[in-house]
């Protein structure tokens, strides 16, 4: 367990003798305090080292004092961007601690939190005691975020339980090597990748934007070595990952160097062969990103990104016909160990918002390959780290991914099937997971994430009064699934809902289950659509639910419609693509 | 997917025809091309116009350029198809099989309509006994050529083309971790039907890759 930790102190200036005293006593208890007095070397940029220093803090002291009441500007914006972070936390995390060396008033936002009075007698032990209760409750984080406090089924064991790697102390720059000269399309500068830098894994060509003689880089060329230094750090952290416990991966493939070679160009990231078949990685010259904090941070997830993908290509190399089928796994797989190798990196919360906008996009297309690392990790805290990884090493080549899981899943699990019986992963599992992912049960659970995003897109919003019927027409495509909240009037007194869900023809691939959803947004039950004989003469099938709902803990209910049929209507003229359905809900 | 519509009158023509190019341009067992078939213009025009609104045109179209407007109508020459095609599907390749391919007036009709798009057009004569496979040379140079430089527009479209679309790509790709995956996707597509492509296809790949012809099949590398 992690017993040190990172401590922010936010100050006036006018208090920073007593600042400094408090800063000592901390380091005497083996923690790492941070204040910009004495942590601020001459000639660093101040706004970027405290932005840094606030994003790396465990914890935020926010120092009161009569002065620092009084205090506007700086200090005021330290405390409420750690009022930002602290929304971020879990309700049970110790975060922001507002400590007193003075009688003095408390800023109303802090009114909730519970301080320390470092003036009286037992004020100072309290605040240690809270720093270690603050750690202790973090050291079993499991799932995607940090903050989650439920263990799973089977928990993601977290990048920051594997050993620290600092490589960015052992990295060697040396200059005039080019053996290797990336082609036009991704070289506009024409200059060349004059500097090197190695670390026990990678090799790194790279060039400035400013060289100090010669032509300019330009694009192709970075603005300072941070970035290079921050792009071997996160491949170096990748591959300790990869190759310990529980992936266990063989090294990847690499030339007569013994490294895999990445070149820092103006391109977007990605990683190709060599003609000797060698993979080797791209990763660009910079990013857009709007602080420089954020840039390095996406830095860091691209490169964890594309060396995934070297360590995947040696099971599978891109340019075998086979490997298309697995694209989206790869991806989706690569996105997932982002969050694993870089826990505190929030870079991948950029395809949270496609997820969440899209769930009836199919879980295989094309565009959607990053957004799966949601089912990655679904299916991570279901099955175990172990079975993801098996998934990719142990299929076979003829296999696609879905083959691949649907024959390792062990006796009596299915991976998708529209019997309502079954609590097959896809449908019963993913498709209604993913609609609570800010509910703590959930094993999509990601609280950052439904901070920033909220609930999943639902398809359409139905109010049930006590008089009428409402049918909704629409259809799912392939591995999707579709949302419909049904909520009722408030002057409705009836005290059971019926739902149908019809098809013209066969009901299979479709399936429907409904959760009834407390106000607070948790999952109170959930209950399958079954079979029933269809009422009307066409001939098709249909599901039907009635359900009791216990009204004072009921805010609505969430009818989800997934379709567990597998097959692509890109790929083959039979397949479960496009299928109709009509919805009718009403109240009794 | 390509999607193929071949219009013939002959239904026994139609049909091997239909079957061969099914067969010839599946690039696995799931992976067929969709064949449409039409005897008559009035049929034809349908697919032409469902194709159209489904935003599913075709890739290219099979025309005999002497057609029945109808079933149980005397055929005659109809430029008609031809035109809706151009109209409504301008990338498509339009090829015209006939036994009268020295006619004037297919002469005419190539002349008028396709004579600033000659690389999308061609005729074919059925008298030749060898057409079939000229057409399946023509179709699969033509089919895996535009696939290819789609694919080469969207990666590195940048580098042909003019500074502000190569921004627009540039900042596109940027924000998307696909790259990899696309690019494999060129590789795989560049390597397998690299016989098939015809010169300029070839020259502009030759311009972003290494291409190591020696090897069977061939390998290719941006570095």
């Amino acid at each position: 367990m992690k017993t040190s930790a990172q401590i922010f102190l936010s100050y006036s200036p006018r208090d920073v003798e007593k600042v400094a005293s408090l800063y000592e006593s901390l380091i005497s208890e083996g923690h790492a305090p941070w204040m910009d007095a004495r942590n601020i070397l001459p000639g660093e940029n101040r706004r970027l080292a405290i932005e840094r220093a606030m994003h790396k803090a465990d914890f935020f002291i926010a120092c009161l004092s009569a002065n620092s009441v009084d205090e506007r500007g700086l200090l005021q914006s330290q405390f409420k961007d750690a009022l930002t972070n602290l929304r971020d936390k879990l309700e049970s995390d110790i975060y922001l601690i507002p400590v007193r060396f003075e009688e003095c008033e408390v800023p109303s936002y802090f009114q909730d939190l519970q301080g320390a009075d470092l003036f009286t007698q037992e004020g100072p032990s309290q605040l240690l005691v809270a720093i270690k209760e603050g750690l202790e409750r973090r050291k079993g984080v499991t799932g995607l975020d940090a903050q989650k406090s439920q263990k799973p089924e089977h928990s993601v064991t977290h990048g920051r339980q594997s050993p620290v790697i600092e490589i960015a102390k052992s990295w060697e720059e040396r200059e005039g090597l080019d053996d290797a000269v990336i082609r036009l399309p991704l070289r506009r500068s024409g200059a060349r990748l004059s500097l090197v830098v190695e670390s026990e894994h990678f090799v790194v060509h790279f060039g400035l934007i400013n060289p100090p003689t010669g032509k300019t880089m330009a694009s192709d060329g970075v603005r300072d070595r941070s970035l290079v230094r921050t792009y071997l750090d996160a491949l170096e952290r990748c591959y300790a990952v990869m190759t310990s416990e529980p992936w266990q991966r063989q090294p990847p493939i690499v030339g007569p160097q013994g490294k895999t070679s990445v070149f820092v160009v103006n391109s977007a990231p990605f990683t190709a062969t060599d003609l000797q078949m060698v993979p080797y990685i791209c990763l660009p010259s910079g990013n857009n990103e709007p602080t420089h904090a954020a840039e390095l941070d996406r830095a860091a997830a691209e490169a964890v990104h594309e060396a995934v993908h070297v360590f995947n290509y040696r099971e599978r190399p891109f340019h075998d016909v086979h490997s298309q089928a697995w694209e989206w796994y790869d991806c989706a797989l690569a996105s997932f160990i982002e969050t694993i190798v870089l826990p505190e990196n929030v870079d991948h919360l950029r395809f949270v918002d496609d997820w969440v906008r899209k769930p009836e996009k199919p879980l295989d297309e094309g565009d959607m390959r990053n957004q799966g690392f949601v089912f990655i990790q679904y299916l991570a805290n279901r099955m175990g780290l172990d079975f993801v990884n098996q998934v990719w090493t142990q299929a076979v080549q003829e296999e696609s991914p879905l083959d691949a899981l649907a024959r390792m899943l062990p006796n009596g699990k299915v991976f998708a099937s529209p019997e309502p019986d079954d609590q097959d992963i896809f449908g019963s599992g993913y498709c209604v997971d993913s609609y609570f992912f800010g509910d703590s049960s959930s094993k999509c659970y990601m609280p950052r994430a439904f901070a920033r995003y909220g609930n999943r897109a639902v398809s359409e919003s139905v109010l049930l009064s006590g008089e009428e019927t409402k049918t909704i027409t629409d259809s799912l495509d392939h591995l999707a699934c579709k949302y419909y909240r049904l909520a009722l009037t408030d002057d409705c007194q009836k005290k059971q809902m019926r739902i149908s869900l019809r098809t013209a023809g066969s009901i299979a691939p479709l399936k429907a289950e409904v959760a009834v959803v407390k106000a607070s947004g948790e999952r109170l039950f959930t209950e399958s659509l079954r079979m029933t004989d269809s009422e009307d003469s066409t001939g098709g099938e249909q599901l039907f639910c009635r359900l009791p709902l216990p009204w004072t803990e009921t805010a609505h209910v969430i009818l989800v419609v997934s379709n567990c049929g597998l097959r692509s209507g890109m790929k083959a003229d039979e397949h479960d693509d496009n299928r109709e359905f009509e919805i009718i809900a009403s109240v009794a | 997917m390509f999607r193929i519509l071949i219009v013939e009158d002959i239904i026994g023509v139609l049909r091997q025809l239909a079957e061969f190019l099914s067969e010839a341009l599946s690039e696995s067992e799931t992976e067929r091309p969709k064949v449409d078939t039409a005897e008559t213009v009035r049929e034809a025009k349908n697919l032409i116009e469902t194709a159209y609104f489904n935003r599913r045109p075709y890739h290219a179209v099979l025309l005999d350029f002497n057609l029945p407007m109808d079933r149980g109508h005397h055929p005659e020459i109809d430029e008609s198809l031809c035109l809706a095609v151009r109209d409504l599907m301008p990338t498509a390749l339009v090829v015209h099989i006939s036994a009268f391919i020295k006619d004037e007036q297919i002469e005419r009709h190539m002349e008028k309509l396709h004579i600033e798009t000659i690389d999308r057009s061609f005729t074919l004569s059925k008298l030749n006994v060898n057409y079939p496979l000229q057409l399946v040379g023509k179709l699969k140079a033509f089919l895996y050529g535009a696939r290819i430089e789609g694919q080469i527009d969207s990666l590195f479209g940048w580098a042909s083309g003019s500074e502000a679309e190569g921004r627009k790509a540039e900042s596109s790709l940027r924000d998307r971790r696909v790259t990899t995956h696309q690019l494999a996707a060129l590789s795989r597509d560049i390597v397998s039907h690299w016989k098939d492509l015809d010169g300029p296809v070839r020259e502009r790949v030759q311009k972003l890759f290494d291409v190591d012809g020696s090897a069977d099949p061939i390998r290719i590398s941006l570095l």
